[in-house]
């Protein structure tokens, strides 16, 4: 099986050769494959919601990451591990807000379970900690609440401090 | 080929659309319908235009960020679910405020009870006050987030501080009580004081951190009620320990037997129907409070621990209830607190109660759950009035 190759189409037509291992970390494509037995060469599978650029970025992330072990499907303490990024991730990642979300809409569209962690953790991490106005700034949100809904809000929770 | 295209297009549109269906009702628990289905494959339709548009000219894509690159208000309720995971609680405490959006994503009565479930594993202590379970019993109508708050022992909330000053004030009410009117009984039991975990009573009479310090030793009617006079910061009591039996017939005894050969726990004429023996309840009758001690560790059943408890807590409903929930040291892999609770069925007993970690060998939490049982105020009236009522009531 090893070295075997598929085909993958961004919605731009350009396709890519990749090795089935490597694309098989998604489990929309791994679940396909399986489904329809393919294992020829010429099958392209077209990925409709994925653009060329976006696509090289996860074809490269798969590459980086085939040896990984499979992510535990419950992980003890998750916001514990926000600071968990390895180095090559955190390089990875150095991309502008825009990309970085088309990359979590691909990871959760091709379902793949440690790109899908690891973007949503780097922007938990642009979250964390922050003002709403800060956050606010940092993506660029309109503050959508009347002044009295705003009020009721921070009643909500003002009290709330951690121990 | 081209066929093929066309079949794997629609299988993976539908395939995704099955899976986010699949997703969303698997992790929020919501009862979707078809058409909300045919939104959130609406909402994908719309982000699949959005990166055509986007990636029709990357060039200007990256010049002119205001109009063509996604916005974070682009992403699909199903990754916001999976980003906000990634939030402590205060946090998503913090970002309700930001927009509307986020408000509704960060309230979600779904996110906050996966949340609770989740961490309430998590939770070194829980007292009735902070029992998850026992708002899921009643499944009171309070939302996921509220009780999260009410419950999480990491929240601390401020309207809780004014309760916390009146501990405070208490704490030396109760010192000056224990100079006039006596020191408070607390009655310690269990299996844990007869298993792995029995070194506790010594630690705490040789407690190297001198934070308990041992003032004396009560010496018990008979063989039976015997204990230890500690002072713990401004609280002093008499810890009065009840074992099944004397040390050598408990080393002797198969585990199994413990209820069997329980001289405490008498067997009535009902099979599974405890009582009390007379001498626990005459060493009882001037309690303040029940310690109940049990080895927490994976190897043991926690269910096994239960009848015990329910046959004291039976009796003497008035008494504050601390639960230690020992492993012998931090290495021993252990039962949380939360399944303590549920196990031993805690949510219906009548008792204020407090199920604490702790560990034998360094006592940590151990201090922690007789500062709770030392430091309830509004008991203390109780507490006399339930020691009067048991004795009236008694044979």
């Amino acid at each position: 099986m090893a070295g075997n190759k598929i085909k993958l189409q961004s919605n731009d037509g350009d396709t890519f050769d990749v090795d089935v291992e490597i694309a098989k970390q998604s489990a929309t494509i791994k679940t396909m494959l399986e489904d329809l037995g393919m294992s020829e060469e010429d099958d392209v599978i077209p990925l409709p919601n994925v653009n060329s650029a976006i696509l090289k970025k996860v074809i490269q992330w798969a590459t980086h990451h085939k040896d990984d072990p499979p992510p535990p499907e419950d992980d003890e303490n998750r916001e514990k591990n926000l600071s968990d990024i390895s180095s090559w991730d955190q390089d990875f990642l150095k991309v502008d807000q825009g990309t970085l979300f088309e990359l979590i809409l691909a990871a959760n569209y091709l379902d793949i379970k440690g790109l899908l962690d690891v973007t949503c953790k780097t922007v938990a991490n642009m979250i964390k900690g922050r003002t709403p106005e800060e956050i606010r700034r940092q993506f660029n949100i309109k503050n959508d609440f009347t002044p009295q809904e705003e009020e009721q809000i921070k009643k909500e929770n003002e009290w709330c401090e951690e121990k | 080929m081209e066929n093929i295209q066309a079949t794997i297009q629609q299988m993976l549109n539908e395939d995704k659309r099955r899976d986010t269906f699949k997703f969303l009702t698997s992790l929020t628990g919501l009862k979707l319908n078809e058409e909300q289905v045919f939104v959130i494959g609406g909402s994908q339709q719309f982000s699949h235009r959005h990166s055509t548009m986007a990636n029709s000219d990357e060039q200007q894509m990256s010049n002119d960020n205001n109009n063509t690159t996604l916005s974070i208000l682009d992403l699909p309720d199903e990754v916001y679910l999976h980003l906000f995971s990634f939030l402590r609680p205060i946090d998503l405490c913090q970002i309700s405020n930001v927009c509307k959006k986020w408000y509704r994503l960060a309230t979600d009565d779904n996110v906050w009870r996966q949340r609770l479930l989740h961490d309430m594993k998590a939770w070194p202590a829980i007292s009735s006050r902070s029992n998850p379970l026992s708002y899921m019993l009643v499944q009171s109508d309070r939302s996921q987030k509220e009780i999260f708050l009410t419950c999480s022992p990491t929240i601390h909330r401020c309207s809780n501080q004014i309760n916390d000053s009146l501990v405070y004030l208490s704490q030396f009410s109760n010192y000056f009580r224990s100079w006039f009117i006596g020191s408070k009984d607390l009655i310690m039991f269990g299996p844990g004081l007869e298993s792995y975990t029995s070194p506790l009573v010594k630690n705490l009479l040789w407690d190297e951190s001198k934070r308990f310090q041992t003032m004396g030793m009560i010496p018990g009617h008979a063989g039976f009620g015997s204990g230890i006079k500690i002072k713990l910061q401004s609280h002093v009591f008499n810890l009065i320990t009840l074992y099944t039996n004397c040390m050598k017939e408990r080393e002797n005894r198969q585990t199994g037997d413990r209820l069997a050969t329980s001289n405490r726990l008498v067997r009535s004429n009902h099979i599974d129907d405890f009582d009390i023996s007379p001498q626990v309840r005459d060493a009882c009758r001037e309690a303040n409070g029940l310690v109940y001690v049990i080895e927490a560790s994976r190897d043991n059943k926690l269910s096994d621990f239960c009848t015990e408890l329910q046959v004291m807590t039976r009796e003497f409903r008035n008494l504050p209830l601390l639960v230690l929930s020992c492993v012998r040291n931090t290495e021993t892999k252990r039962w949380p607190a939360i399944d303590v609770v549920r196990e031993l069925q805690m949510s219906s007993f009548a008792n204020q109660w407090l199920v604490q970690d702790c560990c034998v060998d360094t006592l940590k939490g151990v201090d922690d759950g007789f500062i709770w049982l030392l430091g309830l105020q509004s008991n203390n009236n109780l507490v006399f009035g339930a020691s009067n009522e048991s004795e009236l009531n008694g044979p």
